[in-house]
């Protein structure tokens, strides 16, 4: 049987070996889910195709594609909610606690299923879905697939970038609470927006309530889609590192109490 | 190889648990970890394996502090909890999966350990029973051959001829190069086993000796109602006491087995006195 090396950096290996280990702790859900995602929407599909449910085919094929992007971002932070389920009770926290890998491995491991092998699975079960779609309208609805899905070039990547930013928070999550991971940290978020929220009213009504306009431009003459996406790099890039930094250093400090 | 040094711990403010606690385990001896419920056995071996964190003091893994949980350490180092939830995978998915972080795990061993306890490694591990389960990661643990094992209540939840089974194990490992460490409340279960017994009482190590070095300087005697023998801790029994003496006011021809219940019984009852028999207090 082959070892790993037991050195004190980073090491690949070590870090294939823990992703091995959380994909094979996690297989039955992400099998589970993705399968039941893809005959869904199928099903959802087909049955619209058949019965004229809802707008026209084309809009119909966006209109799934749009469950799809949703169910992308809900199942993705209820995942990464879950990722350290482990050390959610003492009983199985040194399962995870006591394997030889540096905190930064575990971390980046997690990071790396649930965003980045996450990401680009779902895009590939849904390249699928739009194939099968693609391949049943021609034979049995007796027409080309129109690909007219309302989205542009740039929609994903957005998508994806806002995934990313969420991702990072649930995993802070993941490692700070003792349990209901998902609920606490999404409540987290409501309650951190609604306080920026209120903050925001107070503070605008206090200086001017004119200045309202100076928020709604964007800086920069960062104008556009191009512009936006742009924006959204910016304030999510640094944010996600942050978040992971902080997830770094509470998976580092976690104790069995 | 495992230096535990002025050790202070609480899980609240105020409910101090250890207290300067300090304890040194070296390799080539199976030590027993002794104490009432709720001493800090459990405790300690959570530091000892870097799941908690002293709030003073240190341990240290063969000079590497547990609280690092670096991987060096850590692949050295095996903890066997006395509760625990396996992974969702079968037992060889978990050998294939697990044993590559160990670099002295030894296949053969292991195949030799689960025959002997008889575990079915093809099953998931989460639909064993518990003591097959916890035989599992016992088996999983000798093989790992690291040279810190920690466990902690081995044979709860084991039946009576897993038990033997267990001890039988333990008794044919070379751990000249290893140091064990079994925790227990359950002295009798593994008295024949161990090389030197540690107990903890009031959150300090009160005793820790070696048991050659115990049977040298105490003695363990059935006294008859009759007899007028003084004692240092006894206990009374059917037609007499069982009694720890002293080695050298007794006939060595009258005495019996080292009783280590009876002496973790004296050990807890009458600290001081058995601390005075060997002259040096344990810590």
């Amino acid at each position: 049987m082959k070892t790993l090396p037991m050195t004190s950096g980073f090491s690949f290996e070590r870090f294939l070996q823990v992703t091995r280990r959380t994909l094979q702790i996690k297989r039955r859900t992400y099998t589970l889910g993705y399968s039941g995602t893809f005959i869904g929407l199928y099903a959802l599909w087909l049955l619209a195709m058949l019965f004229g449910v809802g707008p026209a085919e084309a809009e119909t094929s966006a209109m799934i594609l749009g469950i799809g992007i949703l169910i992308y971002h809900v199942a993705g932070l209820v995942l990464t909610a879950t990722t350290f389920s482990e050390l959610q009770s003492p009983d199985s926290a040194s399962q995870l606690l006591t394997l030889p890998a540096t905190t930064s491995e575990k971390l980046f491991s997690s990071w790396f299923i649930s965003f980045i092998l996450y990401t680009l699975t779902t895009l590939v079960v849904l390249a699928a879905l739009l194939l099968l779609m693609f391949i049943t309208s021609g034979l049995f609805f007796g027409e080309s697939f129109k690909f007219a899905f309302g989205i542009t070039a740039l929609e994903p990547i957005s998508n994806i970038l806002t995934y990313m930013l969420y991702n990072s928070i649930f995993l802070l999550g993941a490692v700070f609470f003792r349990g209901n991971n998902f609920l606490k940290t999404a409540f987290s978020i409501l309650l951190f927006f609604l306080l920026i929220g209120i903050q925001s009213i107070i503070f605008i009504n206090l200086v001017s309530p004119d200045s309202i306009q100076t928020f709604s431009r964007f800086p920069f003459g960062l104008q556009g889609e191009l512009g936006r996406l742009l924006l959204q790099l910016i304030y999510t890039l640094p944010l996600t590192a942050l978040f992971l930094v902080f997830s770094f250093f509470r998976l580092k400090n976690r104790q069995v109490v | 190889m495992i230096s535990i040094k002025k050790l202070s711990f609480a899980f609240k403010k105020g409910d101090t648990l250890f207290k300067d606690l300090s304890l040194e385990l070296e390799v080539g001896k199976i030590y027993g970890l002794f104490g009432l419920n709720g001493a800090g056995k459990t405790t300690l071996l959570n530091h000892m394996s870097g799941m908690l964190f002293p709030a003073k003091g240190e341990c240290t893994i063969n000079g590497i502090a547990a609280r690092d949980r670096s991987p060096q350490m850590l692949s050295d180092l095996f903890l066997v909890p006395e509760q625990f939830t396996l992974p969702a995978m079968t037992g060889e998915e978990y050998t294939k999966i697990h044993a590559p972080f160990y670099p002295r795990f030894d296949e053969d061993q292991f195949e030799s350990v689960i025959k002997e306890f008889k575990v079915d490694t093809k099953a998931m591990l989460q639909q064993l029973s518990y003591g097959q389960q916890k035989k599992f990661l016992i088996a999983f643990a000798l093989a790992t051959n690291t040279r810190a094992l920690l466990m902690d209540e081995p044979t709860n939840g084991l039946d009576i001829p897993s038990k033997s089974q267990f001890r039988r194990t333990v008794a044919s490992l070379d751990y000249s190069d290893r140091c064990i460490v079994i925790s227990t409340h359950q002295v009798r279960d593994l008295g024949a086993m161990i090389d030197q017994i540690s107990v903890i009482k009031n959150g300090e190590i009160v005793f820790d000796r070696g048991l050659n070095e115990v049977r040298e300087k105490l003695v363990f005697k059935k006294i008859k109602t009759e007899e007028s023998v003084d004692y240092i801790y006894g206990e009374e029994i059917l037609g007499g006491v069982q009694a720890i003496c002293r080695a050298e006011s007794v006939d060595e021809e009258t005495t019996g087995e080292l009783d280590l219940e009876l002496l973790f019984n004296a050990i807890i009852e009458r600290t001081h006195a058995i601390q005075k028999e060997f002259k040096t207090a344990a810590v």
